[in-house]
């Protein structure tokens, strides 16, 4: 189960509001390869794990991708503070306006909504760290463009942060692949 | 308020997610684990500095202390910064 922190993993504080910006960010909320999509990935995939080290992993990272999501929600939260109409317009936020005002809801920057398609939860352990580590480069590719089309260093400065985080998720996925645990569950790797 | 205080002790939270990240897939690295304790005791000294100082360093619903359900204030963590109310906007 959870407790709640009330703090962010790493602070977020844009000075400026900007709502072109908070529609192409919004996709690491709802989109394919977001922070929504890598939590309900490894929450769901923990239960079917044969090892504790990795039912401790992936509830351990799935959490962590929970307070990533919190923090793409307070992005988009406070690149939306105090908009006019004319700014709504001209940005072309007023098609997700008229339907979620400035309420934030879990969607792509292509105004799909989430979907569970996004994750696979295999029930074979090979197969599903392989679908981890892949979705650790798909996020980091997705951050990488958002830093290729973002300006704000507010905005920057959390992004790269979530960036370096799925480049440490991946080599954790990679240190888990089971061939490394003996036979009665335990780690073989004794290394210090 | 203490904003580099509470920023130290908000590292020390990270550090010791992240070791305990890398435990889970070396559980037998005695040394990781010996620094992670070592991490939470100096976190655990600065809790005590900063409460010493400013009173309780609320993080979760469990460290509401007195007569009132303070939880519930203001700001919560996306408003502002890290969301800490010790912290200055």
């Amino acid at each position: 189960m959870w407790q709640y922190e009330k703090k962010l993993q790493y602070p977020v504080k844009i000075a400026n509001p900007n709502p072109k910006i908070a529609q192409i960010i919004i996709t690491q909320y709802g989109g394919p390869d977001g922070e929504l999509s890598a939590s309900m990935r490894y929450l769901s995939q923990r239960y079917s794990m044969p090892y504790g080290e990795l039912k401790g992993l992936l509830t351990d990272i799935g959490t962590e991708e929970l307070a990533h999501l919190e923090m793409i929600c307070a992005m988009v939260y406070q690149l939306t503070r105090n908009l006019t109409p004319e700014e709504i317009v001209k940005s072309g936020f007023d098609k997700y306006f008229v339907d979620h005002t400035t309420g934030v809801y879990p969607i792509a920057a292509s105004a799909v909504p989430w979907r569970a398609e996004y994750i696979g939860v295999k029930g074979d352990t090979i197969t599903d760290l392989h679908e981890d580590m892949a979705a650790e480069q798909k996020a980091r590719s997705t951050y990488d463009n958002l830093l290729r089309l973002i300006d704000d260093p507010d905005v920057r400065d959390p992004l790269k942060f979530l960036r370096e985080r799925e480049v440490v998720h991946y080599q954790r996925f990679g240190e888990a692949q089971p061939t490394k645990w003996n036979d009665k569950g335990g780690a073989a790797d004794k290394t210090a | 308020m203490d904003k580099q205080l509470v920023r130290r002790i908000h590292a020390y939270d990270f550090a010791i997610l992240e070791m305990g990240l890398y435990l889970d897939t070396h559980p037998g690295d005695t040394c990781a684990l010996q620094k992670r304790q070592e991490l939470q005791a100096e976190r655990a000294a600065l809790v005590m500095e900063y409460e010493e100082k400013f009173g309780p360093y609320v993080v979760t619903d469990k460290d509401v202390r007195g007569d009132c359900w303070t939880w519930v204030n203001n700001p919560w963590p996306w408003e502002c910064d890290w969301g800490v109310k010790h912290v200055a906007v």
